[in-house]
């Protein structure tokens, strides 16, 4: 369950979140993504080295012609008289960029018209003037002269504008003819732009025209042109763009040609689609084409072959004729030269695709990311995870890029980019802000703090623990020294010169400090002594044996080990020299108390060992001896093998019922026998009863509760959980055999189940539930044992010690009652 | 705002040792009182370990390091988070002392702290040593004991006036250097001219009643002469247990003393 949560950590669902995000935002092609994705487009396009060319040449009205020539529209006219020249040079194709959706107007053909019908009304045509007035208004009639010269030439292809729209036309239009002939019947599913209006070249235009081609071009949302119409559906008919038809017609292709199906072809030309059968424009910088301005051609200063086989295209491009766009390669490009590229890329078989297998490309490369940010980012040092990171990005961006560069393959790098990056900045920031905390805590645990805590101990005069301390900061650092050093003369100075060498040696493995060696030497002379007594702190009376040689001793006892700490001092193994017996010695050290209380309490103990040790009772461990060495007060008694019961109250160990009554009537008697002769015990608990290896029990530290509770009314004294405790004890009553009957049958249920009748999640909880509520049932907590068991706890566990057994020996009756019926 | 502060302690009638321990920092303004407890005067080691180390995170060599311990609550201010990491140090410290010990061995200590930020008053305790705001007559419990009564009220397992008769009145619920983590009760709040606080420990507030310590407090504006008095009380009224008592008043601060920093403006 931990490790689990450790999976589920923070980290992990920020990046499942993050990822999440992306892929949303991915499926739907949010806006500000997508712009930037294009920003990343537009920078890779003009990154671009390769030089494509086209077979056009541009015949550009710009500034130069537009003031020679004369203000903006020139007459029709004008162009006619182009197209009569570049006849001339044999292009292949035409396009003329110009929209005339009107017929020309012109106020001096009108009134020659007026005049003419006014000749003729006269019956004046014979005049020379009328024949003079026609020729006039033949030469006025510009769109005559055009549609003339367009008829003529037969190659021209002119625009023709759509109205851009999400609805189809209104009621179908009916189809002139020559827009008939210009597009092709919409054929599978409409995955086309739709156009809901139709704005054509007039109509003594449009019939003569080799071909028509509509000039919309669609902006992406940040208002860049990257791609090309090929197709537009008006009317349930497609019109093809005026780039493509001047392609066709380069290509001596017709408009039949174009099957549209999931990419666009044209004979032997596959031109893939991306989204609404646009196609991506391969924008290039570097393309090569040749552009004439008008003024050029019309004084015949071009080249002789300047246009022969070419597609010309004439195109307004003075500053304010032309329109511009915004593609990638820059913010203002001429019309013209977005349609040349068109041309271009169709010719050269250059296109830029998204392949089918881009979409999916990218989901896996987004979700391996987002798995590397939830689930290795976390588990990474920050110098790896962010080289990692780096490294990520660095071959995802490279891989995208020469993708587009080098196979026209377009993969939306951002995406994945971005949730790395954003993944990498939040996770790692988040860390940053989070785990600093925590390691300032941690840290603070374990430098500051323990220099902290090591010189408040040492200022208490706990040295020992305030060595415990500064040896968890680094030796190395000057202060830590220093400080050591200061708990070495401290330590010197309460005469513990061991102690004292152990610190100078700690500061001397990071090297030579002030006069660390010299002290060391010396300290190691005068420590030809031994040390006797281990922790504790004031030790200012520490017992000090000369050598050693000498075994140390307390009273006549040797002492060859220590046990353990217990209570009230440390358990030390020792052996009666005189009659060769092992004993285990409890001692009681006074030094550590003041020395106001050291009486009373010296008093206290004795008199307490005395009582416990005139008990003679075979479940009672034997006191031989009790005595006072130097400053610690000890205690000889049966040295005893086995284990106590604490380690028989887990729920898998528990002993068999008839054993527990067996312990439990032994514990009783013994109890019985020692509250006969005046002595509480006040701490039976199971650790407290001993279970020796050949089966016997033996109850110990008879009445040591009392001599280490002290008898002053303290404060309010926890002294870890109270689980045995009586009700009356917890009260602070008076307390006699029946509480430490009550203790027994904390034992027993605990022994019989496993659990302690009482428990409680603090202190608090536990000292009201022994107090105020009654056990729960035992057979709930173990529906095996027998009814009769449950009177017993029932009646050990009283709360008022009038309703408990009165005595020991009426438990072990019921008990001895109990185990009959077992 | 002038701040005048005195702390007392007496060891009452009946013990013959005083576990209390206080302390009153004037540099920057932190008040301490500590009651200790445990057996073979272990909990005055308890409490002046506490206090020792409380004034030492503010004061002492390493003061400038504002060690975070434990949870930074975020809700509360810096200055209270550095008295709740300042306790949870000390309880540190004296559990691991009570480690080394047997006979120290679940020493304790209850503690109840403010420090004055300006106006701001941050206070933090464990255990059943109170703080009290008197303001404007009245007097008002900071501090929520940690006592088993206390907790019994609250759950209203027994009236108060059974609480104020019942026997375990001494037992508490949560205390420094009893366990190795300690939750630490942290609070701020805004003091006002005219404000008087009291720290003490239940030495006081077992043997006088809040009116009284509010009728002394408001009956002087001498906090020597204040803990005096309540000192006095709390022993005539029996004295059973370790008194120990800081009270601080909010001054105004005097015509003159404002002639003093108007001199100082103008020395600038």
């Amino acid at each position: 369950m931990k490790k689990l949560g450790k999976v589920f950590s923070i980290e992990f669902v920020i990046g499942v979140i993050l990822t999440l995000l992306t892929l949303t935002a991915f499926y739907f092609s949010w806006a500000p993504i997508e712009g930037l994705e294009y920003r990343i487009y537009d920078l890779t396009m003009n990154m671009k080295k390769k030089i494509s060319s086209a077979p056009v040449a541009v015949v550009a009205i710009d500034d130069e012609s537009i003031a020679n020539i004369g203000r903006w529209p020139w007459p029709r006219s004008y162009i006619a008289q182009m197209v009569d020249i570049l006849q001339t040079y044999e292009p292949r194709v035409i396009g003329i960029n110009i929209l005339y959706s009107e017929a020309d107007i012109n106020q001096g053909l009108t009134e020659v018209r007026e005049i003419l019908k006014t000749i003729e009304a006269e019956g004046l045509t014979k005049h020379k003037a009328y024949t003079l007035l026609q020729e006039a208004e033949k030469r006025l009639d510009n769109d005559a002269i055009l549609s003339a010269i367009i008829a003529d030439n037969k190659k021209i292809i002119l625009p023709l504008f759509l109205t851009i729209s999400s609805t189809p036309p209104r009621e179908e239009p009916k189809m002139p003819e020559y827009l008939i002939k210009n597009s092709i019947p919409l054929s599978g599913p409409p995955d086309f732009l739709m156009a809901r209006d139709i704005t054509p070249p007039i109509e003594s235009f449009a019939t003569h025209a080799l071909g028509l081609g509509h000039i919309n071009v669609v902006p992406n949302i940040d208002g860049a042109v990257r791609s090309e119409p090929l197709l537009i559906n008006y009317a349930n008919r497609l019109f093809p763009s005026f780039a493509l038809q001047l392609v066709l017609k380069y290509l001596n292709y017709d408009v039949k040609d174009i099957v549209a199906s999931q990419n666009i072809t044209i004979r032997n030309i596959r031109i893939p689609t991306h989204d609404k059968h646009t196609m991506l424009i391969s924008f290039n910088k570097k393309l090569e084409f040749s552009v004439y301005s008008f003024l050029d051609v019309l004084g015949n200063k071009v080249p002789q072959n300047a246009f022969k086989n070419k597609i010309v295209i004439i195109a307004p491009s003075a500053t304010g004729l032309g329109a511009t766009l915004a593609t990638p390669i820059g913010p203002h490009v001429p019309n013209w030269f977005a349609i040349t590229t068109v041309i271009s890329n169709i010719l050269n078989n250059d296109f830029i695709i998204r392949p089918r297998w881009a979409f999916y490309a990218e989901l896996g490369v987004i979700i391996f990311f987002g798995l590397f940010l939830s689930l290795l980012l976390p588990r990474l040092h920050a110098g790896i995870s962010a080289i990692i990171t780096l490294c990520l990005l660095i071959v995802w961006s490279g891989v995208a890029i020469f993708f587009l560069l080098s196979f026209g393959y377009w993969l939306k790098l951002i995406y994945p980019g971005l949730l790395v990056l954003i993944g990498y900045t939040v996770i790692v920031s988040r860390e940053y802000l989070f785990t600093q905390r925590v390691k300032e805590h941690i840290e603070a645990d374990s430098i500051e703090t323990n220099k902290m805590l090591g010189l408040s101990f040492q200022g208490q005069g706990m040295l020992d623990i305030a060595f415990e301390k500064f040896r968890k900061c680094p030796v190395e650092d000057e202060s830590v020294k220093e400080l050591l050093y200061n708990l070495g003369l401290d330590f010197e100075r309460k005469r513990m010169f061991n102690k004292a060498v152990a610190v100078y040696e700690h500061i001397a493995q990071a090297g030579p400090f002030k006069d660390i060696q010299e002290k060391i030497s010396n300290l190691k002379a005068v420590g030809t002594t031994v040390i006797f007594g281990l922790g504790g702190a004031k030790k200012d009376a520490t017992v000090l044996v000369d050598s050693a040689q000498t075994k140390p001793t307390l009273g006549r006892y040797e002492i060859l080990k220590e046990l353990g700490r217990g209570a009230m001092g440390t358990v030390y193994l020792g052996k009666d020299p005189k009659i060769n017996r092992e004993v285990a010695i409890k001692t009681l050290r006074y030094e550590d108390f003041d020395s106001q209380q050291v009486e009373e309490l010296k008093k206290r103990f004795f008199r307490e060992a005395e009582a416990a040790g005139k008990l003679s009772h075979p479940n009672i461990v034997t006191i031989y001896d009790i005595g006072e060495d130097y400053d610690i007060a000890y205690m000889a008694m049966e040295l005893l093998e086995g284990t106590d019961l604490a380690e028989f109250c887990e729920k898998d160990k528990l002993l068999p019922p008839s054993e527990v009554i067996r312990i439990i009537s032994s514990v009783a008697g013994a109890l019985d026998y020692a509250h006969s002769n005046g002595v509480v015990h006040r701490d039976i608990k199971p650790a407290n009863i001993m279970l020796l290896k050949n089966g016997e029990v033996k109850v110990a530290d008879f009445g040591i509760a009392r001599v280490m509770a002290s008898s002053k009314t303290q404060t309010g004294v926890i002294l870890g959980t109270p689980s045995y405790m009586s009700p009356e004890q917890i009260a602070g009553q008076k307390v006699d055999g029946r509480s430490d009957l009550f203790s027994l049958g904390v034992v027993f249920y605990e022994l019989l189940t496993g659990v302690k009748p009482f428990e409680g999640d603090s202190i608090a909880t536990l000292m009201y539930n022994i107090t105020t509520s009654p056990p729960p049932p035992l057979r709930e907590k173990a529906p095996e044992i027998p009814a009769v068991y449950e009177s017993i706890i029932n009646k050990l566990l009283a709360k008022d010690k009038e309703e408990r057994y009165q005595t020991g020996r009426e438990l072990m009756q019921d008990l001895a009652e109990c185990l009959k019926n077992l | 705002m002038k701040i005048v502060v005195e702390g007392k302690t007496d060891k009452g009638r009946i013990r013959e040792n005083n576990e209390d321990n206080f302390c009153v920092l004037d540099k920057q303004p932190l008040f301490v009182v500590a009651d200790g407890m445990g057996g073979h005067a272990s909990g005055e080691i308890a409490s002046k370990i506490a206090i020792d180390i409380i004034k030492d995170y503010f004061d002492g060599p390493q003061a400038n390091r504002q060690l975070q311990i434990g949870e930074y609550k975020t809700d509360c201010s810096e200055a209270t988070n550095r008295l709740g990491s300042a306790i949870r140090l000390a309880n540190k410290a004296i559990y691991e002392a009570a480690q080394t010990n047997p006979l120290w061995h679940g020493m304790g200590t209850t503690i109840a702290a403010a420090f004055l930020n300006g106006r701001r008053l941050s206070i933090a305790h464990v255990g059943d040593s109170r703080i009290y705001l008197v303001r404007s007559g009245d007097i008002e419990q900071l501090t929520d004991d940690h006592s088993l009564v206390s907790e019994q009220v609250k759950r209203e397992m027994i009236t108060k006036e059974q609480a104020r008769e019942s026997k375990m009145k001494n037992v508490l619920t949560r205390a420094l250097g009893v366990a190795p983590e300690v939750k630490v009760d942290l609070d701020e709040l805004s003091l006002m001219q005219g404000d008087t606080l009291v720290l003490c420990s239940d030495g006081l507030t077992t043997m006088v009643s809040d009116e009284d310590i509010l009728s002394v407090v408001g009956s002087t504006s001498d906090p020597a002469i204040a803990c005096e008095q309540l000192i006095d009380l709390a022993n005539e009224n029996g004295g059973e247990d370790n008194i120990t008592v800081i009270t601080v008043y909010l001054k105004k601060e005097s015509w003159f003393s404002s002639l003093f920093n108007v001199k100082k403006w103008f020395r600038r």
